[in-house]
């Protein structure tokens, strides 16, 4: 195996088994996620690492199975497979919740993926890969150029010796405690340097304490060798808590070590999310994907789930909200700005005869012309129309549009935030309906399982209309955009009919139940199309840079 | 490392009065009662020949918890040092008596005082502790300089 290239390393990734989940297409990932928390697909043998055998393998494992091949292509530099399978939609990404046990599992697979093509021992290549963060193209390039070096770099030996704790030894003498004696149990390092193991035990334990795993070092003063996992375990394995808190921290290591890797921002949840997505990529998709404990959230800025707006955009838009918001509501309802210098008047009280404070213009509050062509009429204003007053709320209008435009956009959003809280109290309200008609109508769960379904699209399509007046603050104004807008207003009606409808179910004189099932269900669906339309345009559109967004 | 603090204290005694490096010296106070503190180091440290520093002696506390040896002392010179890596109050900032640095517990308090002493002449750029001497080591050598050797005047062991 000295031949390897990095292609064969970039296929192993797929073959270590990221099926990604959530290609069902019901956004909720339920699917083969169930398996997140298992081992991870088995180990294949050297002989398999060939080209030819892992393309027909790997269009089904669907790593690359799908049109968003382009992620993977700097890195590997192969032919995309086509399309076989492809139940994504495109605006899912693929990803992979995992548990504890299964990032043991995640971590020991790519470690013994990788021992055998090094040809070091398991201590060495697990330590060069955290050293490496866990990226293997860098440390296969490093060992390939200086393999001496490299393995200088981690300050080990290609096999070290399995640690042993000994004793008998009369001359030692542990430098931490000055115990010493042929009774002394003590641990010698690759390094060389010798510690009674008690010594050890609290030096490492206290490390631990304090998050430390792997880049414990040697306690000598000036040795930077590192103790290791086994020796690390084997002197922590008195104390269980202490092993369990190491053990934690060499997980959670693992997953904050990693791009590719990241917790669920949840509260208390443990599991952890795989997302093969780039950074890079990250402006024409968005990376949502679902916790196994029902958070949705976007890997790449964690917050919640903000389909199909983009992370920038996001983020552009909470700094805009954060700066503006009330503020701007207030001001746009209160006060009005000086022709000249632009500065914002709050009218308190007094006549229309409007002096500026700042710049000593002086206008009429009411149509804003210059005072100077009022004559006398100090308590009514006959003078809209004139020219002078037109110009002078002309250039007003100008900036106090821009404040309109900003309101616009967020006071749907909002609208649609709020709703979408709303649709979750909603839930419970049709839950009991359901009951209600599964008593008075004698039908069975199932059959009243259409209006829980209704509420569940409801809930999505409000979070993409909330956040597709975001698209739309930043969006130039195109044919594009007309586009887009259209789609969106189409969602937007669509949506509240089917809010009214699941609102305000069967009454005495309303349609029959079957009637009203059937327009329910109708409802749905076609807004569930409405729903994958608008999504699908949106990201078709970011990946062909279709949608001009700029900063303000 | 609880427990072990003591004996290791006094196991550091023995050894220093065995050896120690030449114009140093260390050793633990005396509590009102009159007896021993391991805890409470009171040291002096030479200015190495051939620098600003030379023919100052330098004194100051060792400071040791009872997670001593698992956390490292404090080092505070009495009075506060005119240098980059002192603290206004007189600590020490140094790499070696930082435990989430490079502290180790077998570091003896004769590796602490080295390491302290070649501080003295060769300042950390980049972990300044005090702006007066930070800025003058910075801006004009020749009055840092000038300044040391001021302050090695005054604290000369002669």
């Amino acid at each position: 195996m000295s031949d390897y290239g990095s292609d064969d390393f970039m296929l192993d990734d797929s073959e270590e088994g990221f099926e990604y989940s959530d290609s069902d297409g019901d956004g909720n990932g339920e699917g083969p996620l169930a398996e997140g928390g298992s081992a991870t697909g088995t180990q294949p043998s050297q002989a398999q690492h060939t080209q030819t055998q892992t393309q027909g393998e790997y269009s089904a494992d669907a790593a690359f199975d799908d049109d968003d091949d382009d992620y993977f292509m700097d890195d590997s530099g192969f032919e995309p497979v086509l399309s076989r399978r492809n139940q994504r939609k495109p605006w899912e990404v693929d990803f992979k919740v995992y548990a504890q046990d299964g990032l043991s599992a995640k971590q020991d697979a790519m470690v013994s993926r990788l021992e055998p093509l090094l040809a070091l021992s398991k201590e060495t290549t697990t330590l060069l890969l955290r050293c490496y963060f866990w990226k293997e193209e860098p440390l296969l390039e490093g060992l390939l150029t200086d393999r001496e070096g490299t393995l200088a770099k981690v300050g080990l030996p290609e096999h070290p010796p399995s640690p042993r704790i000994e004793t008998g030894n009369d001359a030692f003498v542990c430098e931490i405690c000055y115990c010493g004696g042929g009774d002394e149990r003590y641990l010698t390092l690759w390094c060389g340097h010798r510690f009674c193991s008690d010594c050890y035990r609290t030096y490492i334990a206290s490390k631990a304490q304090e998050g430390e795993s792997w880049r414990i070092r040697c306690a000598a003063p000036k040795c930077k060798t590192l103790v290791g996992l086994e020796p690390a375990r084997l002197v922590l394995a008195g104390d269980a808590a202490a092993l369990a808190r190491y053990e934690e921290n060499l997980t959670r290591s693992f997953v904050n070590d990693l791009d590719t890797f990241a917790w669920c921002p949840a509260p208390n949840c443990e599991y952890a999310i795989e997302c093969q997505v780039p950074r890079s990529a990250w402006a024409t998709t968005i990376p949502t994907v679902r916790c196994q404990c029902g958070k949705a959230f976007c890997f790449g800025c964690k917050l919640d789930d903000h389909t199909p707006a983009p992370c920038y955009l996001v983020d552009w838009w909470a700094q805009k909200c954060h700066d503006d918001s009330e503020t701007s509501n207030w001001i746009k309802a209160n006060t009005k700005e000086c022709i000249k210098c632009k500065s914002t008047i709050e009218k308190n009280g007094g006549c229309n005869h409007m002096t500026c404070r700042d710049c000593r213009h002086e206008f009429c509050w009411v149509c804003m012309g210059p005072w100077s062509e009022h004559g006398q009429s100090y308590y009514s204003c006959n003078r809209f129309d004139e020219d002078s007053s037109k110009n002078a709320r002309d250039s007003v209008s100008k900036s106090r549009a821009m404040l309109e435009r900003y309101l616009h956009y967020f006071t749907r959003y909002n609208n649609h935030e709020q709703s979408a809280r709303l649709a979750r109290r909603l839930l419970a309200a049709t839950e009991k309906n359901m009951e209600q008609i599964q008593r008075e109508h004698t039908l069975s769960w199932i059959e009243v399982q259409f209006l829980s379904e209704a509420v569940d699209v409801l809930s999505m399509c409000r979070s993409t209309l909330k956040w597709s007046y975001v698209l739309g603050y930043y969006m130039l104004s195109d044919n594009q955009k007309i586009i887009f807008e259209d789609n969106q207003s189409d969602l937007e009606m669509a949506t509240e009919q089917l809010n009214e409808l699941v609102e305000n179910p069967i009454s005495e004189d309303g349609p029959s139940i079957e009637e009203f099932k059937r327009i329910v269900i109708d409802k749905t669906t076609y807004v569930r199309t409405r729903w994958e339309t608008i999504l699908a345009d949106i990201i078709a559109g970011l990946q062909e840079n279709r949608w001009q967004f700029e900063a303000e | 490392m609880s427990g072990i603090s003591l004996s290791r204290l006094m196991e550091e005694r023995k050894q220093w009065r065995k050896d120690h490096p030449h114009g140093f010296h260390a050793r633990p106070q005396k509590t009102p009662s009159g007896e021993l503190d391991l805890m409470r180091w009171e040291c002096g440290i030479p200015g190495k020949e051939g620098t600003p520093w030379e023919k100052g002696l330098y004194k100051c506390m060792l400071l040791f918890t009872p997670d001593y040896p698992g956390l490292p002392p404090k080092c505070q010179f009495t009075p506060p040092l005119f240098h980059p890596n002192v603290f206004p109050s007189g600590t020490v900032c140094l790499s070696i008596l930082n435990a989430d640095k490079d502290w180790k517990p077998s570091i003896t308090i004769k590796q602490i005082l080295l390491g302290v002493q070649s501080l003295l002449d060769e300042p950390n750029d980049s972990d300044p502790a005090q702006t007066e001497a930070y800025h003058m080591f910075r801006r004009d050598i020749v009055a840092y300089e000038r300044k040391v050797r001021e302050q090695a005047q005054r604290m000369t062991r002669f």
